[in-house]
């Protein structure tokens, strides 16, 4: 018991648990219905692939900001190229743009030595500006209902629940493995911990924050092209704030944002926290936009309970 | 050859104006634990960062082991057996122990077509070290962060050690640790002649490098000074050489270190 109080998700577990409990009785029951849970996690799904993303970055202690718009352009061109391309070409010509996204972060990031929450916030910049262009402001929709974009996230058989949260699913699994049970994992809660150390025990640290920023462009790619499939719309604004709400989740989920601990697993608990929250608050009859300002609140208690936890380690 | 680990011939260093290292040249022998001596800036780091290719020397040639080197980084050097235990404790403090200890060489286990850590052989590999160096109270699933400085170069030592290295460089091993940690790395460090490891000790605290070496070498602004048996001299000799200049050497002095 000692032991999992001191693993990093434990504080998230502990207060999602509280708003479950809270929820339920404020709602009349309404929050556990079916209906609720699925909607919960769809929108657990698309932003969890991000979180996952970021989370993965952030234990190796770097940020990127741009993930919003990376999650929105996505969204965007996925629906655009799918009106002359099949829908996987388009799928996968966006995952190549992601990648490229990733790759320039990380390469002014790690060669010019320019804080990353510097030039991913130019990166997001820049990125949502090419969106106004492109939309001009409106929204565009899919034309087709191919099979492939059914597969993203349709609903799974009749019921509520869609395809996403298996993917989501899938994706958990092979980061957790990697974070937790491959080498590579241990280079970058290395590079995160102490990069100087980790670079002289072999770690080659450039790289694994490279390959990091690619991962979490892509992973914000992905999350953004499953909530273009839910929607079937996107609008000039689509995933706008991700990108703090992510980072947050993470945090919640005990998640240092100075990098060297955290874990994929307390992340999304983290992001399973922030959607509950706002269902319930809606559920509740709360005005939605409360849900911010209650995740303000949840964010800085988290915080300090962690860095609670990593005094610990540090002071010595 | 003549059968020394490594040869260091003529080396030369120089940053802008400042002359690091002029011709100095070096030598360790097999399974012997050389003193490096020297005030601050007399070039001891400088000496051992050319020789682990953190820096590439200007001037001068570099053995290890009968072959001609230069090693392009400290990983290179690293590859070829040469471990430095750097001041400053050098470790990832949210790491665990574990994963600490066999960071950039984790043991591997084939899974399906992945290769993943081997936890069980982490996890008991590091707990026989801890027990070796005497911190047997420590789980190697503990945060690094929660270990002394003393523990920490204990558990550097103890690594390149494990990792069969042939050349083991400690930068200042006993600078900032209480008297009890100093002793206890200091007993560390006599282990290695049972191994048959080659130890460079720098410091300039002469008392602890005494305990331990088998030679001493003094250095002073980029030139070596002096190098001596231990045997030859007694620790009042070094400070008086390294204070006064190499002409006082006496062999007056009754004990010996």
């Amino acid at each position: 018991m000692h032991r999992f109080i001191k693993r990093p998700e434990a504080g998230a577990l502990f207060s999602f648990i509280v708003v479950v409990a809270v929820f339920t009785v404020l709602s009349g029951g309404k929050f556990l219905r079916v209906g609720n849970i699925a909607s919960i996690l769809a929108m657990l799904a698309e932003r969890g692939l991000a979180v996952i993303g970021i989370t993965l970055l952030m234990i190796s202690g770097e940020i990127d900001l741009s993930i919003s718009s990376v999650y929105g352009s996505s969204a965007l061109f996925f629906v655009v190229l799918s009106e002359q391309l099949p829908p996987l070409t388009a799928f996968l010509l966006v995952v190549l743009f992601a990648a490229m996204v990733g790759l320039l972060n990380g390469t002014v990031t790690t060669k010019f030595e320019v804080p990353s929450i510097i030039v991913t916030l130019g990166t997001m910049f820049f990125l949502r500006g090419v969106i106004y262009f492109t939309t001009k402001g409106f929204t565009r929709s899919f034309r087709s209902q191919d099979y492939f974009i059914h597969l993203l996230s349709g609903r799974i058989g009749g019921s509520d629940f869609r395809f996403s949260i298996f993917w989501l699913i899938v994706a958990t699994l092979l980061f957790f493995t990697l974070l937790e049970h491959h080498p590579y994992g241990n280079h970058v809660l290395a590079t995160g911990s102490n990069r100087e150390v980790a670079r002289v025990m072999g770690v080659k640290v450039d790289r694994v924050r490279m390959i990091n920023f690619l991962i979490c462009s892509i992973m914000a790619s992905l999350g953004g092209m499953l909530s273009a499939a839910r929607f079937g719309t996107v609008a000039a604004t689509h995933g706008e704030g991700i990108e703090l709400e992510t980072i947050a989740s993470a945090v919640i989920g005990g998640t240092l944002l100075s990098g060297g601990y955290g874990s994929i697993q307390g992340s999304l608990i983290g992001a399973l926290l922030v959607s509950s929250l706002r269902s319930g608050l809606l559920l509740s009859g709360a005005p939605a936009y409360w849900y911010i300002a209650f995740m303000g609140v949840i964010l800085v208690v988290a915080a300090v309970i962690n860095m609670g936890l990593v005094r610990k380690v540090l002071v010595r | 050859m003549t059968g020394r680990l490594v040869e260091m011939r003529g080396i030369r260093k120089s940053f802008g104006h400042v002359e690091a290292l002029r011709g100095v040249d070096f030598d360790v022998g097999y399974g012997e634990i050389v003193g490096l001596i020297g005030d601050n800036g007399a070039g001891k780091s400088t000496l051992v960062k050319v020789l682990t290719g953190v820096y590439p020397p200007d001037e001068g040639e570099i053995f290890f082991d009968g072959k001609r080197v230069s090693f392009s980084s400290p990983a290179d050097a690293r590859a070829e057996g040469i471990e430095t235990v750097y001041q400053g404790y050098g470790v990832a403090e949210l790491l665990n122990i574990a994963r600490n200890f066999f960071l950039g060489r984790e043991p591997v286990k084939k899974f399906c077509v992945f290769k993943l850590l081997d936890h069980q052989k982490m996890f008991r590999e590091c707990s026989r070290i801890l027990s070796e160096i005497g911190i047997s109270v420590r789980s190697p699933l503990e945060p690094t962060g929660v270990l002394s400085g003393g523990e920490r170069q204990a558990i550097n030592i103890g690594r390149a050690m494990y990792f069969k290295a042939k050349l083991i460089i400690l930068d200042e091993p006993t600078n900032a640790l209480s008297v009890k940690e100093t002793e206890h790395v200091l007993q560390f460090i006599e282990r290695t002649r049972q191994t048959g490891t080659s130890v460079i000790f720098i410091t300039h605290n002469i008392y602890h490098v005494c305990r331990v070496a088998d030679r001493f070498v003094l250095l002073e602004r980029g030139k070596k000074i002096g190098d001596y048996r231990k045997d030859e001299v007694t620790p009042e000799d070094i400070i008086r050489i390294l204070t006064v200049g190499k002409s006082e050497k006496s062999r007056t002095q009754d004990e010996e270190c």
